[in-house]
């Protein structure tokens, strides 16, 4: 992916550009508002990672003027504001998502993959996901590992088809309340370790693997054989 | 300098009120004063005619009994003229032949007089000097006259007495006010004389100057719990960076990826915090209402209950859900599965393994009931202010913030929030009583 980069802090900014590129994809840094919206008109980009305050220009401002101009590509916003009116205005400015600081780089990333991904169709007409020997059929909410058949609750197979789907990066658990359980506040209770237990009880316990990582202080990490 | 002066008494409210008071009451009195004297003036007149026809009557009745009439008392004059006879006098010309009864107004003595013809041609003229009841009317307006400018005198002095006392009053109030608006709070008006309005106003401004100072009071010991709060977990992950740092530069030791993932976790924790506290303030300050829909407590706690069933299972406590006639309420879904939340965790915080905890729902009134320690009476209030923690779960994991949070979206919502034990003495039941939504 080709990725624009709106980010005026000098050690927040490089730090994105460092981490997109690692997982592959192209970026341009701008840390100036009027650049990045003539950078933005100039070239075909995949995804817009846009800072909301920063010199000479507002990231709102900057994608109001695009989306003006009939600039369709998706916009993801980082802020350090976090109110529901900054929210609202930042969706209604023609933004597709809202990125809060401080922020998991994963989360970032999980974000991005997720708006590239959504004007495609064709994962709809996907009714079967398979990673290694654990398969998934997303109609008959069936789930099959090594042949045999694991009876899954409703958010267990929730959590195991976000997994399926991470593509082996780090699902933070922000990520997986806000996906599973439509919970934007912390809950601070183990909800999400209790379920996370729960499916590795049924599907690593009887096959004596791990395939679901913890890693300390970032999320969980699915690992298919 | 007196013109000044004379321009700000004339600028206070009060004695603007008292002049024109004056003017109202003089202009009544002045009626009422003319409308006195006219009254006086007929009665006298009245009086001085009744005198009259007596003494004409007499003077017709002797006349017609053949007898001399009795001589005029003091002041009083008559004079009969027949054919061929004038008795009496009378102090002025004998006036032409009408009859009636006139008033001679000239220079000199004034005197009411009555002509009468009688049947036999002779006319009786009887008069009386009218003087004395001139100067009684002259000395009824003169006093009259005196009483007006007397109050018109004694009420300016006295209205400007007054206000300048009002003004001295007002103007405590006018310093003490200046003293809160530079920020001191703790300023209090004292005015001294009697209980009337002003110093019920000056009460009223010490009372409201006293909630602030609270207030902010309150704010400050809020403000330096919340530094407390932050400052904790910042300081234990400075000392496992600096330690870790240590070692690496004295032994070579290299930072483990639990070291990293735990500096990570304190500092999700420490986000987590500042995300509860804004938002937190947020629906404090009743953000969100605007975006009420209608929510229907029946799903609702069926929906919160999916979610806590099994966390409260893994941790060897169970929950129960009743609900009853559910109806549904003005609110926002999100911070109501907030609430239930919340109320759940603490539940799950400080109550025992194997106890069971009750989600309640009766028409819009929202229980939960928990059987754990419960919160003493006197400290049911304190526990719903921020980062408040009764100090035997000061050291447990917590944020401080759960209850507050739950008090501020039921205030958001209209909704009473009650805390008592449960029926049996034990645990705590937290009830809640939300406006139910008129059916349109």
């Amino acid at each position: 992916m080709r990725l624009l980069v709106l980010e005026d802090d000098p050690e927040l900014g490089p730090w994105i550009e460092k981490g997109l590129t690692q997982a592959g994809h192209i970026i341009d840094l701008f840390s100036d508002g009027k650049e990045a919206m003539i950078g933005a008109m100039a070239r075909d980009y995949d995804v817009l990672v846009l800072d909301r305050m920063v010199p000479s220009l507002d990231g709102l401002a900057v994608l109001k003027a695009l989306r003006q101009a009939k600039v369709t590509v998706p916009a993801i916003f980082l802020t350090a504001l976090d109110d529901i009116d900054d929210r609202v205005e930042g969706l209604q400015a023609g933004g597709d998502d809202y990125l809060v600081k401080p922020f998991a780089f994963t989360e970032l990333l999980a974000r991005i993959e997720v708006l590239h991904r959504r004007p495609g169709i064709q994962e709809q007409h996907v009714s079967v996901l398979t990673a290694g020997d654990l398969t998934i059929d997303l109609h008959k909410r069936t789930c099959q590992r090594k042949g045999q058949n694991i009876d899954l609750n409703t958010k267990e197979f929730q959590l195991l088809e976000i997994f399926m789907r991470s593509n082996r990066r780090v699902q933070s658990k922000t990520m997986l309340l806000e996906r599973v359980w439509d919970m934007n506040f912390d809950p601070t209770t183990s909800l999400v370790e209790t379920h996370i237990s729960r499916l590795r009880g049924k599907i690593e316990k009887p096959f004596g693997d791990t395939i679901l990582r913890t890693i300390r202080g970032a999320g969980y990490v699915f690992e298919p054989r | 300098m007196f013109l000044s002066r004379v321009k700000r008494l004339a600028s206070q409210s009060s004695v603007r009120l008292a002049l024109s008071l004056i003017v109202v009451f003089l202009v009544a009195t002045a009626f009422a004063g003319a409308l006195t004297f006219l009254l006086v003036q007929r009665e006298i007149n009245r009086m001085a005619d009744t005198r009259l026809i007596a003494q004409a009557t007499l003077i017709e009745t002797a006349l017609k009994l053949g007898e001399s009439p009795s001589e005029p008392a003091l002041g009083q004059y008559y004079l009969i003229i027949s054919d061929n006879s004038t008795i009496g006098r009378l102090p002025f010309d004998t006036p032409d032949e009408r009859d009636g009864r006139y008033f001679l107004d000239r220079r000199g003595p004034e005197f009411h007089y009555l002509s009468r013809t009688l049947p036999s041609g002779t006319r009786i003229i009887v008069s009386e000097n009218a003087d004395r009841q001139d100067e009684l009317l002259d000395t009824l307006l003169g006093g009259l006259f005196i009483s007006l400018a007397g109050m018109l005198f004694i009420g300016i002095v006295t209205s400007i007495w007054f206000s300048l006392r009002a003004q001295k009053r007002l103007d405590l109030i006018n310093e003490g006010l200046a003293k809160v608006a530079n920020g001191h709070l703790d300023t209090q008006i004292k005015l001294p004389g009697r209980h009337d309005d002003l110093s019920l106003l000056a009460e009223r401004i010490n009372a409201t100057t006293r909630r602030l100072s609270q207030s902010m009071q309150q704010m400050r010991v809020q403000s330096s719990n919340i530094a407390h709060d932050l400052r904790t977990p910042l300081a234990r992950l400075r000392a496992s960076l600096e330690s870790s740092l240590d070692d690496l530069i004295k032994s070579g030791q290299p930072m483990t990826a639990d070291t990293l993932g735990s500096a990570l976790e304190q500092i999700d924790q420490l986000v987590a915090t500042f995300n509860a506290l804004l938002r937190l303030s947020r629906v404090e300050t009743g953000a969100g209402k605007s975006a009420f829909k209608r929510v229907d407590l029946g799903p609702l706690i069926t929906h919160v209950a999916e979610i806590y069933a099994p966390v409260m299972e893994d941790q060897g406590q169970y929950l129960v859900v009743h609900i009853a006639d559910p109806s549904g309420i003005n609110g926002d879904w999100d911070l109501m599965v907030q609430l239930l939340a919340n109320l759940i965790q603490n539940a799950l915080r400080y109550g025992a393994v194997g106890q069971t905890v009750t989600l309640q729902v009766q028409g819009s009134v929202v229980s939960v009931i928990d059987q754990g320690p419960g919160i003493p009476p006197d400290e049911r209030e304190k526990v719903l202010r921020p980062l408040y923690q009764l100090e035997q779960t000061r050291q447990n994991y917590g944020f401080g913030l759960g209850l507050s949070m739950v008090a501020a979206i039921c205030t958001l919502h209209d909704a009473t929030l009650q805390l008592s034990a449960s029926d049996t003495g034990q645990g705590l039941t937290v009830t809640m009583r939300f406006p139910k939504l008129t059916k349109l």
